[in-house]
């Protein structure tokens, strides 16, 4: 055997030591030495690693540069002594929420785990005597001495670490996450870090935030809705507490739905989720409400100029158990009640969000947890006109642990969303209403095999019910009531996925997910000809399959960690989506239609491949990534000419079908610590379609294709009262459709249109400014105001461009820009104790 | 749905700000198009043939001149049209029958261009009737005039409105005004002229077209896709039952057109 072999032990040995190790050479890494050279057989490899246990040196890793067969053989010599797990939560001293991601690390082996979701985390030892370091961002760490004989339970609270003005230092293995872990494109926030950077009115939006991240576009000015990697908005799964939320902005989309007050972390994975999630294409935007605060009673709440918030946390027994129940609505209709103007004061305007959760503690090995959103918009204008529309969710959870290693958390989660809009046709209203219903089960088994294996494991299923429109008319005379018949369906999937580190600097992460989709009856199907018109109509009788699809989804993340600083990664992933979103108008209404697959509309298929290189400076203070990805799009949507969505029972002949391409590079820096904190993100990147139908085939930019997008992102913590903050964002504008001829019908101008999507709006740039003031910070109570100002030089930017005759000389014809937003200061006034 | 996003808008009045820009677009090479209905009126039907122009062009719409235009009934006889003046072609001669199909058939500079229409089951206005209009309305004086009609319910129906004071030119409005019997079919059918209002003395003459699927179509993706202030997503242009790439259309339609005096109250 002429392979080479490295055996790393703790601690400096010196060289004179050469000789007892069979001429291997001594390095030193660090603390350690490393022991290297070619050795003869098996033989003298376990006369060396007696030798070893023999001086009393901690062994901490045999690597040798050959297939894992021999490795497995040597590690199993190695560690011929018993192994036993450590295993528990880990939460915050002061609120008792479980941490998510923290690190628990094993200095003497230099490996660890994090906690999960659950703040639950379980480490694999063999016997011996440990330091355990508990860390996490934005928390002291804690170290404790094991002496590991026995399985153990360790339920560690961390406690805040104190902001101090000159050195916000948080020491932490958890610092160079991003080099060392085997996962990519992933984006995790906690609303805490975000709340200085300014936003629109003051309100405080997780979404906005992640618009300003490289790979993230937003919408329309204002806008909640967001494209990652050019896919469609429609193409987020975005879940909360395990429940997908199908429409997740109020107000034309000007907020999102999420009150950040009531949200503890997320994580946005952009293409290449691990295989435990599906059902959409290019993101995975997973949102974890607080659970409570178990300690004590608190409060925490904010009022501003659209909207006020508030937040009650409660023990239920304390530190078993805990509540939260947070609430925004907004008031703007409280204005138009003032109004002398009859018409004004008898419009509604409004929206209210509503989270609310429990948990509760069994016992060391279960917990269960019962949360729920409740969300609406309402809109009356006086009794002529009214849309309503929300969404509800509830999620049931159990989290069991079998022995120590296995992890369960089984979910019953509902999800509701439907729309009522009332319309007064001559005297009498109308009311066309829709929507989707889910009942979703889940299984999500996770392994802590050892520290360096993990699996997850899991099945899910889901049932669609669609409705997807019904008409009441008060005057059946004059217009008649319709009902278009529900339609079911039944989601399900099952996935493995399997985290190894194959060596120190080699980790992966690849899975396998299968998901099936059936419709079932009852159900009338209709078929078109060329023309639209049905040639053929099936029925189907209750349960009876209407069409099923499966598709196989690998994916696989590989991460080499070139040194402490600096790692490169690689993934695949595909993913399948087998519901769309119809929206005719670029504005996000509330009466965009969700509709299953069937035999016509195919499952959307994206293939996502990405490559990254991560480094990072300065003992972690800034942390910078290089990624670019090709994704390629299967059986996308796209509308006919003037389609008909709503109340269409022949909406599918309504869809034309094609592919899509997106493909860019994502440059990322980000000071993470500091007095002066924030990032500057950059996307040079192109999305496209084909779709027969339009421009014969031909490759046209979608409308979200955005060659350059860039986001800087500062804040400044000036003193202990005052932290400003700026964030800047430039875009190539949105690609559009615009006339390049006219001509003349019925005396009217009407414009000749030449290519899908070939011009382009102006580029979209914009400056806000924050500024927050302390006005009180004791232990208890803690209150504070936020200024901001959005679109600070009021540039114009087009929310869209119309084009018409002028009016003083209808030969002449013009275009005309709308813009919104110049300039809008907010101030909020926000409280906690 | 256009109702939805007007009012809609309403939100937007406060915050937003219109203005007026310059945009560079693209030079495009001209294109025929066509304008040419047929109905059941005793008056000669016409064909006006044009070209397109550039967008920010003012009004130069290059008639087209020397075209040879036809019109076949389903029975095979085929009438010629004669360029009465510069682009228009008109015949006095063309009998247009209820439920009758007709191709048009058009040459122009070497390319040909055809289109069919179908003369659909004509539908007489039931009765008119006119009143003050709601508070929301685009005018708070005057009248607001509203249709009735009784929709057959053995056919899919497709209607326009369009109501003029004698003596005056048709709206441009017109257009706007298209609806079918979707969720109607059968019943009494009533649609309200919201674009001018009327005053007493006023001689109305209301105009009722019953109008074949291509038209309706024509006519509602030209609304629907022609912009608006939050913009169709995705604009083009209207669908058409004309071949070989013209713009325009060719309509077949039957009118039931009545008058009614406006009285002081």
């Amino acid at each position: 055997m002429k392979d080479i072999t490295k055996i790393k032990v703790q601690g400096l040995l010196d060289e004179k030591w050469k000789d007892w190790f069979d001429g291997l050479d001594i390095i030193h890494e660090g603390k350690n030495t490393i022991l290297t050279g070619n050795i003869k057989d098996e033989a003298s490899l376990h006369g060396i690693l007696n030798m070893i246990r023999d001086l009393n040196l901690k062994l901490i890793s045999v690597t040798k540069l050959i297939g894992l067969l021999v490795l497995i053989s040597i590690s199993s010599l190695v560690s011929a002594q018993q192994k036993f797990t450590v295993s528990g939560h880990v939460s915050c001293a002061e609120t008792g929420e479980a941490l998510i991601g923290s690190t628990i690390y094993v200095e003497e082996l230099q490996t660890g785990t994090i906690t999960n979701l659950y703040g639950f985390y379980s480490i694999t030892l063999p016997e011996g005597t440990y330091s355990l370091l508990y860390s996490y961002i934005g928390y002291q760490d804690e170290i404790i001495q094991v002496d590991l004989k026995e399985n153990k339970i360790f339920n560690f609270e961390l406690n805040p670490a104190p902001i101090e003005m000159d050195e916000v230092v948080i020491r932490s293995e958890a610092a160079d996450k991003n080099i060392q872990e085997a996962e990519m494109s992933i984006v995790k926030i906690s609303p805490k870090n975000i709340k200085a950077i300014p936003v629109i009115f003051g309100e405080q939006d997780i979404i906005k935030t992640l618009q300003l991240l490289p790979g993230v576009n937003a919408g329309s000015e204002g806008s909640s809705g967001f494209y990652v990697r050019g896919g469609g908005a429609d193409q987020n799964l975005i879940i909360l507490d395990e429940a997908p939320v199908y429409s997740a902005s109020h107000l034309l989309g000007f907020f999102s739905v999420f009150n950040s007050d009531a949200v503890k972390d997320l994580e946005l994975y952009k293409g290449n989720a691990p295989a435990s999630y599906g059902g959409r294409l290019s993101s995975v935007l997973d949102i974890q409400m607080k659970d409570g605060n178990s300690k004590r009673f608190s409060t925490s709440g904010g009022i501003g100029l659209l909207s006020s918030r508030l937040t009650i946390e409660a023990p239920i027994v304390k530190d078993n158990g805990s509540f939260i129940i947070s609430g925004r609505r907004t008031y703007a209709d409280m204005f138009l009640k003032l109004s002398s103007d009859p018409l004004k004061k008898n419009t509604k305007l409004y929206f209210y969000d509503l989270n609310a959760k429990a948990n509760y503690k069994l016992n060391e090995k279960n917990r269960i947890f019962l949360s729920g959103y409740f969300g609406n918009d309402a809109f009356k204008f006086d009794d002529f006109f009214s849309t309503d529309w929300g969404n509800k969710t509830g999620t049931l959870r159990w989290n069991h642990v079998f022995g120590n290693k296995l992890f369960l958390n089984s979910s019953l989660i509902f999800s509701n969303y439907e729309y009522e809009i009332g319309y007064n046709v001559s005297g009498s209203m109308i009311n066309i209403s829709s929507g989707i219903r889910d009942w979703n089960l889940k299984e999500d088994f996770q392994y802590f095999i050892n520290t360096k294996n993990t699996l997850k494991f899991g099945v899910n299923s889901i049932y669609h019910t669609f409705s997807p429109g019904e008409i009441e008319s008060e005057d059946e005379d004059y217009f008649n009531s319709t009902f278009l018949s529900k339609k079911h369906a039944f989601e399900s999937a099952a996935y493995i996925s399997h985290s190894v580190d194959l060596s120190n600097r080699f980790k992966m992460t690849y899975g396998l997910r299968y998901s099936n989709f059936t419709s079932v009856g009852p159900d009338t199907v209709y078929s078109y000809n060329d023309n639209d018109e049905i040639i053929d109509v099936e029925t189907f009788s209750k349960g009876e399959v209407v069409n099923t699809y499966g598709i196989l989804e690998p994916r696989i993340t590989l991460n080499f960690i070139v040194d402490r600083q600096s790692s490169i990664k690689a993934s695949y992933a595909r993913n399948a989506q087998y519901l769309h979103l119809l929206s005719n108008s670029s504005t996000a209404l509330p009466t965009d239609l969700w509709i299953s697959s069937s035999k016509i509309v195919k499952p959307q298929i994206a293939d996502q491949i990405a490559l990254g290189y991560f480094r990072n400076f300065k003992d972690n203070m800034f942390e910078t990534s290089v990624e670019i990805y090709y994704k390629k799009l299967q059986n996308q949507i796209d509308y006919q000419n003037g389609a008909e969505i709503i109340m269409n029972k022949k909406v599918e002949s309504q869809l034309v079908f094609g592919d899509g391409r997106a493909y860019g590079t994502e440059l990322f820096i980000k000071k993470r610590t500091g007095k002066l904190t924030g990032w500057v993100g950059y996307t040079l990147s192109k999305t496209e379609r084909s779709i027969d139908e339009i421009d014969d085939g031909d490759w046209y930019p979608a409308k979200h294709d955005r060659t350059h997008d860039i986001s800087i992102v500062t804040m400044y913590q000036l003193n202990e009262k005052w932290n400003l903050s700026a964030s800047w964002v430039y875009n190539t504008g949105i690609a559009v459709t615009f006339p390049s001829g006219k001509y003349q019908i019925e005396g009217n101008t009407v414009p000749a249109y030449t290519n899908r999507n070939g011009y382009r709006m102006p580029d979209y740039h914009r400056l806000d400014v924050g500024a927050t003031y302390t006005i009180k910070k004791r232990k208890r109570f803690e209150s504070s105001l936020n200024f901001s100002v959005y679109n600070i030089y009021g540039h114009r930017n087009p929310y869209s461009i119309s084009f018409r005759e002028n009016e003083n000389d209808p030969t002449r014809t013009e275009a005309v820009r709308l813009s919104l937003f110049q300039m809008v200061p907010a101030v909020t006034y926000n409280f906690k104790f | 749905m256009k109702t939805i996003l007007s009012l809609f808008s309403f939100i937007f009045l406060l915050v937003s700000c219109e203005d007026v820009i310059e945009i560079d677009l693209d030079s495009v090479e001209p294109k025929l198009v066509i304008e040419g209905c047929i109905n059941d009126l005793d008056d000669p039907c016409t064909i006006k043939l044009s070209k397109t122009g550039d967008y920010f062009e003012p009004g130069i719409y290059p008639i087209v001149s020397d075209a040879l235009v036809t019109i076949t009934d389903e029975n095979g006889i085929e009438t010629e049209f004669e360029e009465s003046e510069p682009g228009t072609y008109t015949s006095e001669s063309l009998e247009v029958e209820e439920l009758g199909s007709y191709t048009l058939h058009i040459q122009s500079e070497g390319e040909d261009y055809m289109a069919e229409g179908v003369v659909p089951h004509k539908v007489f206005i039931d009765s008119l009737s006119y009143d003050i209009p709601p508070l929301f309305y685009e005018f708070e004086e005057g009248y607001m005039l509203t249709c009735y009609l009784q929709d057959p319910a053995e056919y899919r129906n497709y209607y326009r409105l369009i109501v003029y004071k004698k003596g005056e030119p048709k709206s441009s409005d017109g257009m706007m005004y298209i609806f079918n019997d979707d969720f109607m079919n059968g019943n009494m059918i009533f649609m309200s002229w919201e674009s001018d209002p009327l005053f007493p003395q006023d001689t109305v003459v209301v105009e009722l077209q019953t109008l074949d699927k291509s038209t309706y179509d024509y006519y509602f993706t030209l609304n629907s896709l022609a912009g608006g202030m939050f913009g169709a997503s995705n604009p083009s242009n209207p669908e058409t039952n004309l071949s070989n790439d013209a713009l325009g259309y060719f309509g077949a339609y039957t009118v039931s057109r009545d008058t009614i005096v406006i009285l002081p109250n």
